[in-house]
């Protein structure tokens, strides 16, 4: 039975595994998530330090005055403008991802929208009151939105086409589309397509994006009710969940994947529309700007609860807009700071799911146990730690314990024969020689029903702050044992 | 590859398990077990669903780790912490949810994860000598269940185990199919090896097993051995006190046709043929059951029965009992009511015959308009035009648990009273859902059947699988159906919800409901049902009385075609 | 130019659009083979781009200003960097799914976002000294081209690049189907489950796979953006674009490298024929269009037709967790 035991030894174990955890209480996970959460912004300062040496303060004050600055009320303004921006993206996306209908085509959807409202903001005969342009573009922008959803929902419904890839293809047609769109539209020459002249809104409160606050709240109220509490909602958790279920109790599910993308679509085309005419008053194909992902980062964070993706929104906003403020601050280029940033975030967050969702647990120590000849001796003896004898008895006990294993794991490493690996083993031997020792203690005391609190220092002040001393000072400590034990062997 | 004979093993070889304890979250899989296997002997772990069987030689086997307690081979301790280090002791596993890649061949299975390679003659030398029948060659997804299971098989053998452990092996097999695996164990027996069977079926444990160890929740009760022991104390053993394993099958007369199919023919999902040309009649108050290998059209049929899968030919007449309704002139005038009556067709308020040949017509008309003749006509509707939901509120009503735990009529994510409202979501107000009926049917359910949840707002799937079951069933029965459909009802469940279970359906058919029961244990089906029905690939082999035929012939009909 | 000539140097021009398109589709396949839906690949190719650039600035500042650039060592020592960077984008990715069981879209998406911003913000900042000369050098392996006419023109008048990306896909192909990490792959990424218990370290392959993937995708970025230096591509589509299209071509190759080699090479002709066709504005983007409708009907026709053969691997885009009950 040699062999099997010294395969086991041969092949590499990695000493950690992971089991699910089950039942965690509310305010543990939330905890970790506002840890993670600081710890992004915190990670997104070291990032900005590193780039751009010295400004870790002023990154940090910088993001502050760029959301929070009481003194000009329009940062606060724009602020809750781009969580609502954010807000409404995700909700939109909400009941489709709720159905388990990825879909990653909300840029292109927005776009499309925006192209469309744009189109009749400008050509628009400018006889007609601003309020009816605005509401021909919103209505417009609307048609928009429901046609570019509704295609990829008609193909899944009918021939369970992958949605992600039909969607992301969307995207790329919309933003050709877009392109398309602005050079045909503006005369001679010049790449931009200028201020909308009507069509607008006028500015509220130092933004002309007021009324996108007011939207994203009713939106808010009307996915809450349309998810939990209607009809529809209820379809759609039945349909996300099990297809047959739903077929079984008489669902039609292609009505179903249909008519949410229609709600989808509806609302990015109120975005569109709100994008061109109230926030930004121009158009150009990248006027989107990598929102509609983001926003379905949100939703999929937000475990598609309105509530969450509400904090979450605020949370990238407050991201994106303080470091967009604070790359310009230390000059940096700031759409490429903050998408840094914002992918460190979203990083993060993940993280800290997984470790909600999950616990890591260390293997049972076995390397120790199967010494049985030289262990049966000290095996089931009890030491007392304050009687000075024993302790001694403790210490030589112990020193002859790791003396054996010492010389297990040296022979072990003399008997590989090919020279390199003997060279490397050796090296990764003395290396680890703190955590032999360590091993061995706690294996020992494990036996002896022995606890020491040393151990666990090391486990509070993390390995990595202690281990040069504890190298140091373990190859003194045994220098000693190992006199002692001589002395006591030749006494 | 294939382990030497059994006079060079010079050590009896030995699994012992010591206090071995496995937690799922607030589920104590096993607690605190300890009891040990010989070398080659046919060791049989008993116990029901849910007793912990699984988990224990998942343990052993490298898929789980346990929490506490330890595993000695041979008195060594060992770190099992992946199916390759059990391989590594020559350990194997056959799971009852087979692992194979569908898109290869049952060759390329094989070869997975091997150091060393292997040849086609090989497999076929295995094969002769232990009297396995499997064509290399054939790729999974063409293969039966029991080839796949043949497969399985001999992958772990061709790991070098010495140590073959089989989870529920019999499940899935005709008699036949039983006897020629039992034939393949005491082979293997004879050439050295330890088999291990996990399984709950008391006759099997006792043809083929040397010692049986009995697990009862979690918790280690004994080990016996075969030859002192008896169905009786092992199923006593298992439950914890004394149980009557006699399922009660009332005798009541049949009435009349419910279900009349004719030339019944449907494709799957997949567009190939699962039933051709059934016909068959099911009466009310009646229990039918459906017998047959995993895949011979059982699910399409009750699928197409229940609307959910279009028939390509063939016709399904239900005759709907109505309910008694007064004769009233809108219908007939008087010259047909006196026709009909005379014909047999009304009876009076009180039951008894109604004659009509001696009233005048002012009385005839006198006792129409007072509701005093009463009209009890069948109405027969064909399925074939109706859309599912139509076909349930006629009371054609489907509880279908297949092969994944939460089965199709449940939604695991959603707690009791969402799930009640599978039925009745449609009827709130103004779009807006009414969860106050379901709630109240929930609870209902809830007591009636002794279902252990929380409380009715826990999620469906966080429920054992006996109690998902049981709110399955008991939403279903609830809604007092003409009809009710069940395959596979008490798979996964202990033996006091399977009665308990069984009893309901005994119940139902007193109350005049027709059933039909698709299960996979033929000693059920056989004490349970009043006719048996046995699909065979696709058409039907045989329709018997349970009575008067032995086990090994519906295992002939199984197969035959 | 007449006709003729456009064509050579157009079919010219797809040859090497196509590269980037083959690698970046290569090292898909093989994510895709292993059950990872990885849609960080267009990140991961940046990823490569900024280690491409990395490693031909730090060559050109070893080298002497007098010295030329070896054309052996200035494809050698990109491809090198852009090895690690796209290994390490691989790793990012795998560590995020395989061992944080996250959701596999979520990831990728996450991924492209911080690739597109990390490389940019670093090309960018990038000194632009002797790259033209670097870009030279780079451009074919056999000199003498020339000489052999419109053969020359088309076919040996690419970069090393080419060449290696052609043998890696065909490499690929190989290993995939004919040997035993190949099977044991197919396996994992059709049923983790079954290769587990087969005692095949799903794990491992999973993140071997994915590192391994992300090299190749990586080499597909350095590639573009070494090249770009040039002028030679007009195109102004960023590399994010290219690994969208390129994990199209692994759909619409079925997840076969060798069929991957010629879908490439159509997408790169619908993706440069814009730029060879004048005419108003809607004939120039209805061209832009093109390649995004042509994958779109590739992935209505291959859901109509949903044959056994074609199939995904079954476990694509789902984690394998073993104490899953």
């Amino acid at each position: 039975m040699e062999k099997v035991v010294s395969k086991e030894k041969k092949n590499f174990k990695f000493p950690l595994y992971v089991t699910k955890k089950i039942g965690l209480p509310a305010w543990k996970y939330w905890l970790i998530r506002i840890v993670g959460i600081l710890g992004a912004f915190l990670l997104a300062g070291i990032v900005c330090t590193i780039l751009k040496p010295g400004t870790f303060g002023l990154f940090f004050s910088e993001l502050f005055r760029g959301c929070f600055d009481f003194s000009d009320i329009t940062t606060i303004v724009e602020l809750l403008v781009l969580t609502s921006l954010l807000l409404l993206i995700a909700l939109a996306l909400t009941p489709a991802f709720k159905m388990k209908f990825w879909n990653i085509g909300a840029e292109g959807q927005i776009l499309i929208s925006c192209l469309v409202s744009a189109g009749i903001a400008k050509f628009a005969p400018s006889d007609l009151p601003n309020i009816v342009i605005l509401i021909m573009a919103c209505g417009g922008a609307i048609v928009a939105g429901i046609v570019w959803s509704v295609i990829p929902a008609i193909f899944k419904a009918f021939f369970n086409t992958n949605e992600t890839l039909f969607t992301l293809m969307m995207n790329y047609i919309a933003t050709v589309l877009g392109g398309l769109a602005v050079s045909v539209w503006i005369k001679s020459g010049s790449q931009s397509f200028g201020l909308l002249k009507q069509g607008i809104f006028s500015e509220i409160m130092g933004s002309t994006g007021t009324l996108t606050i007011v939207f994203a709240i009713l939106v808010f109220i009307l996915v809450f009710f349309y998810i939990k509490k209607s009809i529809h909602g209820y379809e759609v958790t039945v349909v996300g969940e099990s297809v047959n279920t739903a077929r079984y109790v008489g669902i039609n599910v292609r009505k179903v994947i249909i008519r949410t993308m229609i709600f989808t679509g509806a609302i990015m085309g109120l975005i569109g529309f709100l994008i061109v005419c109230a926030i930004n008053q121009t158009f150009n194909d990248s006027i989107v700007g990598g929102k509609g992902f983001t926003g379905v980062l949100i939703a999929w964070l937000g475990h598609f609860e309105p509530g969450e993706i509400l904090l979450f929104s605020f949370l990238a906003a407050v991201m994106e807009q303080g470091t967009t403020t604070a790359a310009s601050a230390v000059s940096m280029s700031s759409f490429l700071f903050s998408s840094i940033c914002t992918g460190i975030f979203f990083f993060v967050i993940i993280a800290c799911e997984f470790f909600s969702s999950y616990q890591i647990k260390a293997h049972h120590n076995k390397e120790f146990m199967s010494y049985h000849g030289e262990q049966k001796a000290l095996r089931r003896k009890k030491y007392s730690v304050q009687d000075p004898s024993e302790k001694e008895q403790y210490r030589k006990d112990f020193a002859a314990f790791f003396i054996t294993i010492k010389n297990e794991k040296l022979e072990k490493i003399k008997s590989e024969k090919n020279g390199f690996k003997r060279f490397v083993k050796t090296i990764g031997y003395k290396i680890s020689y703190p955590f032999s020792w360590m091993k061995a203690r706690r294996t020992f005391n494990k036996r002896n029903n022995k606890h020491f609190s040393f151990l666990n220092l090391m486990k509070i002040f993390g390995y990595g702050i202690t281990y040069p001393v504890f190298w140091i000072t373990c190859h003194i400590r045994f220098a000693k044992l190992n006199k002692k034990a001589m002395k006591g062997e030749n006494a | 590859m294939v382990s030497p004979p059994a006079l060079l093993i010079t050590f009896m070889e030995n699994i012992r398990f010591e206090n071995i304890t496995k937690i799922f979250g607030s589920i104590v899989a096993n607690n605190n077990v300890s009891f040990s296997i010989d070398t080659g002997e046919v060791f049989c772990i008993l116990g029901e669903n849910g007793s912990g069987k699984t988990t224990l030689l998942n343990v052993l086997a490298g898929i789980y780790k346990q929490d506490e307690g330890r595993v000695y081979i041979n008195e060594k301790e060992v770190n099992i912490n992946s199916p390759k280090d059990a391989y590594a002791h020559k350990i194997g596993m056959v799971h009852q949810h087979f692992k194979l890649v569908n898109v290869f061949t049952a060759f390329e299975n094989i070869s997975l994860g091997s150091k060393t390679k292997y040849t086609v003659q090989q497999v076929v030398d295995l094969c002769n000598k232990y009297g396995f029948k499997l064509d290399p060659n054939k790729r999974v997804y063409d293969m039966s269940v029991s080839e796949k299971q043949t497969l399985e098989i001999v992958k772990t053998l061709f790991r070098g185990v010495d140590t073959l452990i089989l989870d529920e092996p019999t499940a899935v097999l005709t008699p036949q199919e039983i006897a020629h695996l039992f034939d393949i164990i005491r082979n293997m027996k004879k050439d050295g090896k330890t088999i291990v069977i996990i399984t709950h079926k008391l006759n099997e444990v006792m043809e083929i097993s040397d010692r049986i160890a009995i697990l009862r929740k979690g918790e280690y009760i004994t080990t016996v051995k075969t030859s002192e022991t008896n169905e009786k104390q092992l199923a006593e053993l298992m439950v914890g006190h004394k149980i009557d394993l006699n399922i009660h099958r009332s005798k009541i007369p049949t009435t009349g046709v419910r279900l009349h199919i004719e030339n019944l023919s449907a494709v799957n999902r997949d567009g190939e043929i699962a039933i051709k040309d059934i016909s068959f009649d099911l009466y009310g108050s009646e229990i039918l059951g459906i017998a047959g290998i995993s895949g011979s059209g059982q699910k399409e049929l009750l699928e197409t029965i229940a609307g959910l899968n279009k028939e390509t030919s063939g016709s399904i007449i239900f005759t709907n009992p109505k309910k008694e309704q007064p004769v009233t002139f809108f219908h007939k005038n008087i010259k047909q009511i006196r026709e009909l009556a005379s014909q047999g067709k009304f009876h009076l308020k009180d039951g008894s015959p109604c004659d009509l040949t001696n009233k005048s017509n002012k009385e005839v008309i006198e006792m129409v308009n007072n509701e005093e003749i009463i009209f009890y006509e069948d109405e027969i509707i064909d399925l074939k035009y109706k859309k599912p939901i139509e076909i349930r509120d006629l009371g054609i009503k489907l509880s279908f648990v297949p092969e994944d735990r939460l089965g199709m009529g449940l939604v695991g994510s959603m707690d009791l009273i969402d799930n009640m409202m599978l039925r009745s979501f449609r009827k709130g107000h103004a779009g807006l859902l009414d969860r106050r009926k379901p709630a109240a049917l929930a609870q209902k359910i809830v007591d009636e059947l002794e279902v252990k949840t929380p409380n009715i707002h826990t999620q469906v799937k966080k429920l054992s699988g006996g109690n998902i079951q049981k709110i399955l069933v008991g939403r279903e029965l609830s809604s007092r159906p003409k009809i009710l459909m069940t395959a596979y009802p008490v798979r996964g469940l202990d033996i006091n919800s399977s009665y308990l279970i069984y009893n309901l359906l005994d119940e139902q058919k007193k109350k005049g409901t027709s059933i039909i029961f698709v299960g996979e244990d033929l000693d059920v089906l056989m004490a349970l049902c009043d006719r048996l029905l046995v699909l065979s690939n696709g058409h039907i082999s045989g329709i018997v009385d349970p009575t008067k035929v032995s086990k090994e012939e519906i295992g002939l009909l199984m197969t035959r075609g | 130019m007449n006709f003729f000539d456009t064509a050579v140097s157009f079919l010219s021009l797809a040859i090497k659009f196509s590269t980037v398109f083959l690698f970046g589709a290569t090292g898909e396949i093989i994510n895709q083979k292993s059950g990872h839906l990885n849609m960080g690949t267009p990140g991961i190719m940046y990823f490569g781009a900024l280690g491409g650039v990395l490693g031909e600035r730090i060559y050109i500042m070893c080298t002497p200003a007098e010295m030329p650039l070896n054309s052996v060592l200035i494809v050698l020592i990109p491809v090198l960097f852009a090895i690690i960077f796209g290994a390490f984008g691989g790793l990012i990715f795998s560590f995020f799914t395989v061992t944080l069981h996250c959701n596999q879209n979520v990831t990728g998406l996450t991924l492209t976002t911080l690739g597109v911003g990390v490389s940019c913000l670093f090309i960018s900042g990038m000194p632009m000294d002797r790259m033209a000369e670097a870009g030279l050098q780079m451009q074919s392996a056999f000199p003498g081209y020339k000489s052999l006419g419109w053969f020359g023109e088309i076919f040996l008048s690419q970069s090393w690049f080419t060449y290696l990306g052609i043998v890696i896909a065909i490499a690929t192909a190989i290993i995939i189907s004919k040997t035993k990490v190949g099977l044991n792959l197919r396996a994992v990424g059709e049923n983790a489950a079954a290769a587990d218990s087969a005692g095949i370290n799903v794990n491992a392959y999973r993140y071997i796979a994915t590192i391994i993937g992300g090299a190749i995708a990586g080499i597909g970025g350095a590639f573009y953006e070494l090249d770009k230096t040039k002028g030679m591509f007009n195109i102004a589509d960023g590399i994010d674009a290219f690994g969208w299209l390129a994990l199209c071509i692994v759909i619409f190759s079925m997840w076969k490298p060798l069929i991957a080699i010629f879908a490439s090479f159509g997408f790169a002709c619908l993706s440069i024929l814009p730029s060879f066709v004048s005419g108003n504005d809607y004939i120039t983007y209805g061209l832009k269009i093109l390649p995004y409708l042509a994958t779109l009907l590739v992935l209505i026709i291959t859901s109509i037709i949903n044959s056994k053969k074609a199939q995904a691997p079954a476990s694509l885009g789902v984690t394998y967790f073993r104490e899953d009950r």
